[in-house]
């Protein structure tokens, strides 16, 4: 590739700028002055490996109007409580209706025209541990009559819609999705799952092109670029569909062509 | 010798006074005896009181004013001059009255038909219009001193009579004016002033030549201000068929602005303004035509007026002789003509204006005055450092004498002498024992010693004087590519701004000289672009969003800029600004999603919009730069942000729904920068590309096509880490734009598509009001229509940085940032993409990014009882996890 090699970041915040500048980076005209937390770092905090996740589900019925279905990975001892609404906002509570099959459901309507919406979780399992879950989506409107971009909301997955694509007022939706089988042995989910939908059921009149982003985690050196691939889940099982890498200001980036809207992720093999 | 005066604006607008060598009317007594009587002015017609046929038939002396054609017992006869018609002629008969006492003087005036008696300047008999014999007394009363008598008579048919006759103070009889008491000769004293302007050089714009040498000055008085006269033009503009020493007079229509805007001119006055009061003005006038362009005679004009301006006498010619020299003269005994105009009425062809004289009042000054006049110097005071501009160094000084008389008031000391005028009288200080006099002095730079010398009528001279410093100014001059003056343009010097703009004549005075060598960039702003959204408005009257300059900085191929530079410090600096060397400035609104210190929202700007700007410099050679950042926390102005700046240190950058959202509302959905609070600068340039510029991703296509044909030649100019390379839209750090120059061409199949960058940039940025016209205000350059491929360009002037006004909106308790290490319980292995989310204490979700590689999240906009949160593990912050750092 002719692009440059973004510089590796580890661990950099905005107090580490002056670090960065000193590893050789000063080429880079960036600097920082913020000063940080002058005490030493803390110990490391651990994470439970076998906590319980909150599995979520979104599905537009119409242009304004967005269904929330959540399962936890161990039962919820009742109806947990649910907030939705547009990100950095306090948000609302979410009435939940409880489901067969420890499926809890709910309906948000006034559905921003464009957006990211975050969804928290406050619930018990059956174990009495306390269960805090967030998760985002997007919902993006389009412009019928130019390339859109709809992205997720970290910005990790993109969908540009040729005009025409979709309808008029149709809106693209785009979710954390649940791996809904593991993927082909020694590669590894990269970004994604996402669910990209759009409202009243609206699909793909003409073809559009996806863009995944490797996450910045992944360290680049341990990564075997060839493998990785645009994964769709096809109600059965997860199905290639290729796609590009290419270096960018972003970082690398899978670009794949598709023709349905559906689930999707970028798998790719670590050593 | 006779002058011809021309006015001019500038070099080019010119009235013509021509040069004529002429007899003079009439000529009397000088060198001989001393003549006693009246000075008789003949003159064929009646036109009335006041005015006067136009040249005399004839002058002569009349001892004695009693003339009838009755054969009045003690009247002579009237023994007209040869060519007069008895039944139709006027007579004026002025001369000098020198009583010998003090008191009332009874005047008597017997006459037929039209009769006046003026006693120094009044009206003292006034027995106008036709009608039977008449005779009429008046009381006046004089000092012992000269004063002007003019009479004036008008035979308009049937008797012809005039007589009279004086009463001195106590007398007992009426009888003539004792002949010895009268002096027609000595119109203008030993104080009298001749002014030939022959000394004045051919084509020079009449301005104060004379002031110092003869107390005279001329003014430009004009409708628009914009006229000044000339002496004796040699250019001629426009106008064949004339003798060439008889050039019309041209005028150019400033209000038309184009040099065929031909305007008559004769009846724009040239006006003439005395540093004393004056009591008679004379001047001699000419034209080389006899009738105007409408077939009247030329008639000329002098207008007296005094200090206050009002009218106080006049005086007609008409017509005005062609080919010789006729005169004009207005006569105030009371002293108190300040100022003359003298005017051609609609004439256009040539006139001439020569031998200009004028005497103060007489007989105020006494041969027993020897007290000099006392001169205090107002301004400057001594030791104290001038600043000398175009106008020079102003002189200011009170001048008090006891007869009133002051002949002239000179500051010396310059090179050039230059004559002080009177001004407005002040409280403690008026006419006539005191006067306030002013001007300026041209003076070269460094110490001077100014010296104000004042002169009285008796010959006394006072004098004051001053020891000051004198430093020029250094004038900037801001015109555009046209030549016309550029108001209300910002400057630059040694790239600070100047914390005033050019006047409305384009010019900049400054309290100090500059160095040679000093840079000076101006700008002058053609557009402000009204901007699709709200909050906006910061930094302007309206939301905007860009604004264009027009500048003076040149941009080389090799990227260098070439500013202006001053050479000679005392010489206005020439700047120009042209639509070819525009600047785009760009107005940004930045919402950040977290409670952002002060301290951050600073590094901010410094960290990355500052630079995003010197990227977004060199990227479009220097034609467009962020101008001006409104950076607000917590979310505020979201919806109007074009950068949102997300928590999320994960997030990858994007522009969402639909690009040139900058320029352009959309109806479908909003659009917005997304940032991620570690994004670098360049990534805020790639973004803004998308946002501002309209340019889409030039990374490989399908084929592996990138970019533009030789970012993989030979040439390292335009590969990765060359100065050239074009595929800013590509990767980081690349400095340039893609373009269709030849040297390097865009390739199509990127997501930019067959449109290359620059077109785009050229397309979005023209001036749309005008688009495709040549009379557009600004073009955007690119490297086809520049002709080449600028190189790494020189950094963008300091005082073009970006404006960064920060309103921190956050809530006390702040905690300073922070990193937080995370790992799977029960081992050291970092728990990696795992998502950490903070709940305020105000119950907002705000997802702060994924755990990287090594288990590491760093935090910000936390406060002490926020919750951190992440599948596994949750955390209140506590008091000792927390760093406050206020704001």
């Amino acid at each position: 590739m002719l692009v440059h090699p973004r510089p590796r970041r580890r661990g950099l915040d905005l107090a580490l700028g002056a670090a960065l500048l000193g590893l050789g980076l000063a080429s880079c005209k960036w600097s920082a002055s913020i000063s940080s937390d002058p005490r030493p770092p803390p110990s490391a905090r651990s994470v439970r490996p076998d906590a319980t996740t909150v599995a979520v589900e979104l599905s537009a019925r119409d242009p304004d109007e967005v269904t929330v279905a959540l399962r936890g990975s161990r039962r919820l001892v009742g109806a947990p409580t649910v907030e939705l609404g547009p990100s950095g906002v306090a948000a609302q509570p979410l009435a939940l209706a409880s489901l067969p099959g420890d499926v809890y459901q709910g309906t948000l309507r006034g559905l921003p025209a464009d957006g990211v919406l975050t969804l928290a979780v406050f619930g018990r399992d059956d174990r009495g541990d306390e269960v805090r879950a967030y998760a985002q989506l997007a919902a993006a409107a389009i412009a019928p009559d130019q390339v859109s971009e709809a992205a997720a909301p970290a910005g990790d997955l993109i969908v540009r819609l040729p005009p025409g694509a979709l309808p008029e007022r149709a809106r693209v939706l785009i979710a954390p999705a649940i791996a809904p089988a593991p993927v082909d042995a020694g590669a590894q989910l990269l970004t994604g799952p996402y669910a990209v939908g759009a409202t009243a059921g609206a699909s793909l009149a003409q073809p559009a092109a996806l863009e995944l982003l490797v996450p910045r985690h992944v360290d680049g050196e341990r990564l075997d670029r060839a493998s990785l691939a645009v994964v769709r889940w096809s109600g059965a099982a997860w199905t290639p569909i290729g796609g590009t890498a290419i270096d960018s200001p972003h970082g690398l980036l899978v670009h794949a062509a598709i023709d349905a809207l559906g689930t999707y992720a970028l798998i790719g093999k670590v050593r | 010798m006779t002058t011809r005066i021309a006015p001019a604006r500038g070099a080019r607008r010119r009235i013509t006074l021509s040069i004529a060598v002429a007899a003079t009317v009439a000529t009397l007594g000088v060198g001989a005896a001393r003549a006693q009587g009246f000075r008789g002015e003949y003159y064929a017609g009646d036109p009335g009181y006041p005015a006067l046929p136009a040249t005399p038939t004839a002058v002569r002396l009349d001892a004695d004013l009693g003339f009838s054609d009755r054969g009045d017992p003690g009247l002579a006869p009237w023994a007209l001059p040869t060519g007069l018609d008895p039944e139709r002629f006027t007579v004026r008969w002025t001369t000098t009255f020198r009583p010998t006492v003090a008191g009332d003087h009874v005047f008597t005036l017997e006459c037929a038909d039209d009769s006046v008696l003026v006693v120094d300047g009044t009206i003292a008999i006034d027995l106008r219009g036709r009608r039977a014999r008449t005779t009429r007394a008046a009381t006046v009363r004089l000092t012992a001193a000269a004063h002007d008598l003019e009479v004036y008579q008008g035979e308009h048919g049937g008797d012809a009579v005039m007589r009279l006759l004086h009463r001195p103070p106590g007398g007992a009889t009426d009888g003539p004016l004792p002949a010895a008491q009268l002096d027609p000769t000595i119109r203008f004293g030993a104080a009298a002033r001749l002014v030939d302007f022959d000394r004045i050089p051919v084509d020079t714009p009449l301005i104060d030549q004379l002031a110092a040498s003869d107390g005279v000055r001329f003014v430009h008085d004009f409708v628009d201000g914009q006229w000044t006269f000339t002496s004796r033009p040699t250019v001629r503009t426009g106008w064949t068929g004339f003798p060439a020493a008889s050039p019309p007079n041209l005028l150019v229509s400033r209000s038309r602005g184009i040099e065929a805007a031909e305007e008559i001119s004769g009846d724009v006055p040239l006006t003439i303004v005395f540093a004393q009061p004056q009591a008679r003005v004379a001047v001699r006038v000419g034209t080389a035509v006899r009738a105007s362009v409408l077939g009247a005679p030329v008639q000329a004009y002098l207008l007296a007026y005094d200090g206050a301006g009002r009218l106080v006498a006049s005086d007609r010619l008409a017509p005005v002789p062609q080919g010789a020299i006729g005169a004009l003269q207005v006569v105030r005994g009371a002293g108190d003509i300040a100022a003359i105009g003298i005017s051609f009425g609609n004439s256009p062809f040539d006139e001439l204006i020569d031998d200009l004289r004028f005497e103060p009042r007489p007989g105020a000054v006494t041969s027993a005055d020897l007290t000099p006049p006392q001169v205090t110097l107002l301004a400057p005071t001594a030791g104290s450092t001038l600043y000398a501009g175009r106008g020079g160094v102003a002189v200011r000084a009170e001048v008090r004498d006891a007869s009133g008389i002051i002949t002239s008031v000179v500051a010396s000391g310059a090179p050039a002498a230059v004559g002080l005028f009177r001004s407005s009288p002040t409280a403690g200080c008026a006419p006539p024992t005191c006067g306030v006099y002013e001007g300026s002095v041209i003076a070269d730079q460094g110490p001077l010693r100014l010296v104000v010398t004042a002169r009285d009528g008796a010959g006394n001279v006072g004098t004051a004087q001053a020891d000051v410093s004198v430093v020029r100014q250094t004038i900037i001059h801001v015109t555009d590519q046209d030549r016309r003056d550029v108001a209300g343009a910002e400057l630059f010097i040694d790239g600070v701004r100047h914390p005033t703009v050019t006047g409305a004549d384009g010019r900049v005075v400054l309290a100090a000289p500059l160095r040679a060598g000093t840079a000076v960039i101006a700008r002058s702003r053609v557009f402000e672009g009204a901007s699709p959204r709200a909050s906006h408005r910061a930094g302007g009257t309206r939301d905007w969003n860009f604004r264009v300059y027009t500048t003076n900085l040149a941009v080389g191929l090799d990227g260098s800029t070439a500013p202006t530079r001053v050479g000679d410090p005392t010489a206005p600096l020439e700047v120009q600004v042209r639509r070819d060397q525009a600047v785009v400035g760009v107005h940004l609104v930045m919402s950040i999603e977290w409670d952002a210190s002060t301290a951050e929202l600073a590094a901010l700007r410094a960290t990355y919009l500052q630079p995003a700007s010197d990227w977004l410099w060199d990227a479009t050679d220097g034609q467009i730069v962020i101008e001006r950042v409104d950076i607000v926390d917590r979310q505020a102005t979201w919806d109007d942000a074009d950068f949102r700046v997300h928590t999320n240190f994960s997030l990858r950058a994007n522009v969402n729904c639909r690009r040139a959202g900058f320029l352009f509302n959309s109806v479908w959905c909003g659009t917005w920068m997304n940032m991620s609070r570690a994004d670098w600068s360049w990534v805020y340039t790639h973004e803004f590309g998308h946002y501002g510029l309209d340019l889409g991703d030039e990374y490989t296509d399908a084929a592996g096509a990138l970019c533009t044909a030789a970012i993989g030649g030979s040439d390292p100019q335009f590969g990765p880490n060359g100065g050239k390379q074009a595929c800013l839209m590509a990767a980081q750090g690349v400095p340039k734009l893609c373009s269709s120059h030849a040297d390097n061409p865009h390739l199509h199949g990127t997501g930019q598509g067959d449109t290359p960058c620059w077109d785009m940039v050229a397309r979005r940025f023209r001036d749309e009001e005008r688009a495709g016209g040549f009379l557009q205000r600004w073009f955007i350059r690119t490297p086809t229509t520049r002709g080449g491929i600028v190189g790494k360009l020189a950094p963008m002037p300091s005082g073009w940085r970006l404006d960064a006004v920060i309103d921190n909106r956050g809530t006390s308790g702040l905690c300073a940032p922070s990193t937080m290490r995370f790992v799977v319980r029960g081992t050291t292995t970092p728990a990696v993409g795992y998502e950490l989310w903070q709940r305020t204490t105000d119950g907002r979700s705000i997802l702060l990014g994924k755990t990287d590689g090594a288990g590491n999240v760093p935090l910000t906009g936390l406060h002490i009882g926020d919750r951190i949160d992440a599948t596994g593990f949750t955390q209140t912050i506590g008091v000792n996890d927390c760093t406050p750092i206020g704001r």
